[in-house]
């Protein structure tokens, strides 16, 4: 975590903080200071995310129109399930010009990908979460606070 | 870029126990980030992250187990 002892302005935003964590997995720890802990989220739910597409295949895991609400999941990993979702439109185009093209995942493969891409974007919103009270607490941490004697005598 | 389109784009077949096994990675995945936002310190999170995967592992599978005797007591 970052240091205690920064002032009001030099601390970091929690709006920032938070779409930089959406744009990138880690990326708002990254930015508040915690390093180890944003290159561990990154690299977790990033692999969860592209495994998933790997099993089931870009064109049946993402996709807005045969996936239901997993699509909402999916999206919380930002940029990439935006260049994956694209990636799909395209696949879902060429299987409409040309009849012969299938890239539909056979069972179980589209579903265990479509967990696994799901999964990995909730991953992400906790991973958001978790910065928003990371930057929260060194909002809280720099707060000026009254002595103990004075504390004690408004309380009484 | 051939790769490419082999690893995202061709789906991998999975079949019969294949089905059961992607349940650990995913796990783990879960256990790993739940850990790394959890754990004060970093050293505590492979640790704490197999512990946690292994306790979700055998929960599933206990209720994998009872389920299916109860589905064979019932037939």
């Amino acid at each position: 975590m970052a240091k205690r002892s920064q002032t009001k302005e030099s601390l970091p935003s929690a709006p920032l903080a938070a779409l930089l964590a959406w744009l990138m997995p880690g990326l708002g720890h990254w930015w508040i200071g915690d390093r180890p802990r944003a290159i561990i989220l990154f690299i977790v739910v990033t692999t969860t995310f592209w495994a998933g597409v790997a099993v089931g295949g870009v064109r049946t895991v993402v996709s807005e129109r045969e996936n239901g609400p997993w699509i909402a999941a999916e999206l919380c990993m930002g940029p990439q399930s935006l260049i994956a979702l694209k990636a799909s439109k395209m696949l879902r185009e060429k299987e409409r010009k040309d009849a012969s093209l299938n890239y539909r995942a056979p069972w179980p493969s589209g579903d265990i990908g479509v967990i696994y891409a799901g999964v990995a974007g909730l991953l992400n919103l906790l991973v958001i979460l978790d910065v928003l009270a990371r930057v929260e607490h060194l909002h809280t941490a720099a707060r000026p606070r009254a002595p103990a004697l004075i504390r004690k005598a408004a309380r009484s | 870029m051939t790769w490419l389109y082999d690893l995202f784009v061709l789906p991998i077949e999975i079949r019969g126990v294949g089905r059961l096994l992607m349940l650990a990675p995913l796990i783990l995945s879960v256990s790993l980030v739940y850990k790394t936002i959890r754990c004060p310190e970093l050293k505590q999170i492979p640790f704490a992250s197999i512990k946690l995967c292994i306790m979700i592992l055998s929960g599933m599978l206990a209720i994998g187990v009872s389920l299916l005797v109860t589905f064979r007591l019932l037939a």
